[in-house]
């Protein structure tokens, strides 16, 4: 079998997304768009244009160029006399009182026309897939009848696809936001897209949503918005020099290309300009169209719209025999529901905070692809995999948390690191387990500790000691701890480390951001300290080895600035002192650097850092990590 | 010796014995037929998540070219813009000092995008094809033959072979 994809076909506009690695990810066309028109055209000899290409040529090739042919599919001719005074192309009746489109001599059903888009997504989505899509889940919006349903399952077929099902496009919206988990809640999808305005009211409970009541207006979207806007410009332009820029076509063409870019832009922002220099030119002279749109105009001009969304949430409600109150989730799809004034309407009559963190653009196809993923048995692996919620770790020299496992790891996952230790002849190392984000051991949550006895007398930095952590699917983790040298070790195990409950776990990640900041701070302050000690011990040692090469003068001054150094971390002196010492030693030790080489020629001083104290170690060695 | 002992011992039964053996051996067998399907099953789910982490792999590969094109495309097409007033300048511009140096700004914009891989679209007196021109209508002609390009409404641009923008178009008819 093939991939299975979700396809949300549109009125205007249809998007396709697959499950890939457990997620949801919507797919790019062979033009790269992530949308595709849904529009298909003929070509004067026979040859068939889809999407993009075809919309291009739509002015030249009107009775040729079939779009919103969504309005159609399933449909009686005679329920769809409205719909075909706004087309340009030619709706006949064909057998069963059926609607055909007639493109030249040819005759096309509704579902032909919808199976060459649906075609055209699928082939792009293999190509970018790489891999065969066979089987399909179709969105269709939740007042279709069966006959509507039938036909666009059809479609589906001609196309070449398996259908697995058709969904409707309020529930697909649920799925993408997870809500078939939850039990017993009313949802509404309030779906303003580029032509049509639905608002739907579920119920799910036990993972089955069912339709309570659905309402809209069949002819309002994105479209109306713009179009208001370009009004206003073109008036207000002929006002101030006598010219209507709508009888110009190329002008008419730039008026609504930045219309649409002044409304995207104020959804984010309170004014945008909208300039167009040398719009067109008059008798005395080049004219430019230069003038600012706020917010509040937008939302004057188009507050008409806006209103017209309000009548049906109410009759939808009133349908379902609900009160705003009893919602629960409320879902915003399509692009327009971008627009800030029509998410303050969804606020004042429901009340609540609309879930917004899907692109809007997209939450369909998003949620179509999951349901394509759990019926093709795409999704049963991702369901097992859990994260670990938070950091895992152990503590190091100075108190600071090193992280051995980052959160969000997906598990079951294996890490290990390799620490040595920080004294000379060491015979332990105290492995303490940490969880949480914050720089500091102290402040995160202790899991457990251990020691590892019977490390081999050695000078600090070169034992190595293995400590892996790895967390099976169940979450149990377990700690160990290698000496490398001796191949003693200790392990500890904790159960118990992924199941905290969310509060927890969002109190201590939004701790960890608050600060992040001092936290950062003092670290680094702890770690120039680490630094700074492991600088005395490299230097002690060489003035042991090397002390007697120096002139008499220089060997004090080297001692001097090492006691100052050794005592002043004792002191725990500030920072600044630290520093300022260590970078005199420093500059000394270069000095014994050079009697080094005059002695030895080549055995330069052994890079080393220091290590864990009471703590446990910090990566000396190689810090070597293992995945599995 | 455990063994011998209870067979010894069990003496008597050795036919309740051996029906439970046969029965044990039936319910081992179930279970070893159940574990290989099982086993099956699971080879199966881990080959196809291998599978689909290589496809994701090498899909995240290109999707990583492909953002870095379209965020190329996303500027050049902010800039196309410009070139569009200093062209829309030229021409309507009457003093033809002024229309003279517009032009040749027009020009070294179009010569530094080009650097950068954008070329325009050539179209005028072409067949028209949207895969490349976008039809705004038609206008009569008598040098340009039906169904060609007779006038650019505005230029189309390429980067490579990917298409920034379409040429706008008139397309010629005669009536």
């Amino acid at each position: 079998m093939g991939k299975a994809v979700g396809i949300d076909l549109g009125t205007t506009f249809s998007a396709v997304a697959a499950v890939e690695g457990g997620k949801p990810e919507v797919i790019t066309n062979a033009e790269g768009s992530r949308t595709t028109p849904s529009v298909v055209a003929f070509k004067d000899s026979g040859e068939r244009l889809v999407g993009q290409v075809a919309k291009r040529q739509a002015a030249l090739n009107p009775e040729k160029t079939l779009f919103s042919v969504k309005r159609f599919i399933g449909r009686q001719f005679d329920e769809v006399e409205a719909e075909r005074k706004l087309v340009p192309y030619n709706v006949v009746s064909g057998p069963n009182k059926g609607v055909r489109f007639e493109v030249g001599d040819k005759k096309y059903a509704p579902e032909e026309i919808s199976a060459m888009i649906l075609k055209k997504l699928v082939e792009d989505a293999a190509k970018h897939l790489g891999e065969k899509v066979t089987d399909a889940v179709i969105t269709v919006p939740a007042y279709f009848n069966d006959a509507q349903r039938q036909a666009t399952k059809d479609a589906g077929k001609i196309a070449g696809l398996n259908v697995l099902r058709i969904i409707n496009e309020p529930t697909a919206a649920s799925l993408a936001y997870g809500l078939d988990k939850k039990s017993n809640e009313t949802i509404l999808v309030f779906d303003l897209g580029g032509g049509t305005f639905d608002v739907s009211i579920l119920e799910v409970g036990d993972g089955v949503f069912e339709v309570k009541s659905t309402n809209g207006d069949t002819h309002l979207g994105g479209d109306n918005f713009d179009k208001e806007v370009v009004d206003w410009l073109a008036d207000e332009f002929k006002k101030d020099h006598g010219i209507d820029l709508r009888q110009d076509k190329q002008a008419l063409q730039r008026l609504i290309e930045a219309a649409e870019k002044a409304k995207v832009e104020l959804s984010s922002t309170t004014e945008t300009s909208i300039s167009i220099p040398f719009i067109t030119a008059g008798a005395d002279g080049p004219k430019h169209l230069d003038t600012k749109l706020t917010r509040a105009k937008f939302d004057d001009l188009t507050h008409k719209l806006v209103e017209r969304c309000r009548q049906p949430v109410k009759d939808a409600l009133a349908d379902a025999k609900l009160s705003e109150k009893e919602i629960d989730e409320v879902i915003l799809v399509g692009g327009s529901t971008r627009i800030p004034a029509v998410q303050k309407l969804v606020r004042e009559l429901i009340g609540k905070d609309p879930n917004q963190s899907v692109n809007p653009d997209e939450v369909v196809a998003l949620g179509a692809a999951i349901q394509a993923g759990v019926l093709a048995g795409e999704m049963e692996d991702v369901v097992l995999l859990d994260v670990t919620p938070l950091s895992l770790g152990v503590e190091t020299l100075g108190g600071v948390m090193t992280k051995i496992i980052e959160r969000n790891s997906t598990i079951p996952t294996r890490h290990s690191e390799v620490f040595s230790t920080a004294e000379d002849n060491q015979p332990a190392v105290d492995i303490h387990v940490l969880q949480g984000e914050r720089e500091l051991a102290k402040d995160n949550r202790s899991l457990g500790q251990f020691k590892l006895e019977g490390i081999a007398p050695a000078p600090r930095g070169l034992p190595q000691v293995e400590v892996a952590f790895d967390i099976d699917a169940n979450g149990i983790l377990k700690v160990s701890a290698k000496d490398k040298g001796t191949g003693k070790e200790q392990e500890i195990t904790i159960s118990g480390s992924t199941n905290l409950d969310q509060g927890e776990i969002e109190r201590m990640v939004s701790e960890a951001q608050k600060h992040g900041e001092e936290d950062k701070q003092r670290r680094k302050e702890i770690e120039e300290r680490n630094e700074a000690d492991s600088l005395a011990y490299q230097v002690e040692r060489q003035m042991a080895d090397l002390g007697e090469n120096l002139p008499v003068h220089e060997k004090g001054r080297i001692e001097q600035l090492l006691n100052d150094l050794k005592e002043a971390l004792k002191d725990n002196a500030p920072i600044d002192k630290i520093r300022s010492l260590k970078g005199d030693l420093q500059q000394a030790a270069h000095t014994l650097s050079e009697a080094a080489y005059q002695k030895t020629a080549g055995d330069g001083p052994a890079s080393q850092q220091a290590e864990g104290g009471n703590g446990g170690g910090e990566d000396v060695v190689d810090a070597e990590y293992e995945e599995q | 010796m455990d063994n011998k002992m209870r067979e010894d011992n069990n003496h008597g039964d050795n036919r309740v014995n051996h029906n439970d053996m046969i029965n044990k051996i039936d319910a081992l067998e179930d279970e070893l037929k159940k574990l290989k399907l099982e086993l099956e099953e699971e080879k199966k789910r881990h080959l196809r998540t291998r599978a689909d982490f290589d496809n994701y792999r090498k899909r995240v590969a290109r999707d990583a070219d492909l953002s870095r094109i379209n965020a190329k495309k996303e500027i050049l097409l902010d800039l196309l813009t410009y070139l569009d007033y200093f062209e829309q300048a030229a021409r309507q511009v009457k003093d033809p000092a002024a229309a003279r140096g517009i032009e040749i700004m027009a020009r070294q914009f179009e010569a530094l995008l080009e650097k950068h891989g954008v070329k325009p679209v050539e179209c005028l007196g072409k067949p028209f094809d949207p895969e490349e021109h976008e039809g705004i209508g038609y206008i009569s002609s008598d040098d340009c033959p039906e169904g060609c390009v007779a006038e650019e409404v505005s230029c189309g641009y390429k980067l490579g072979d990917l298409l920034l923008r379409p040429a706008r178009v008139m397309v010629a008819k005669t009536d």
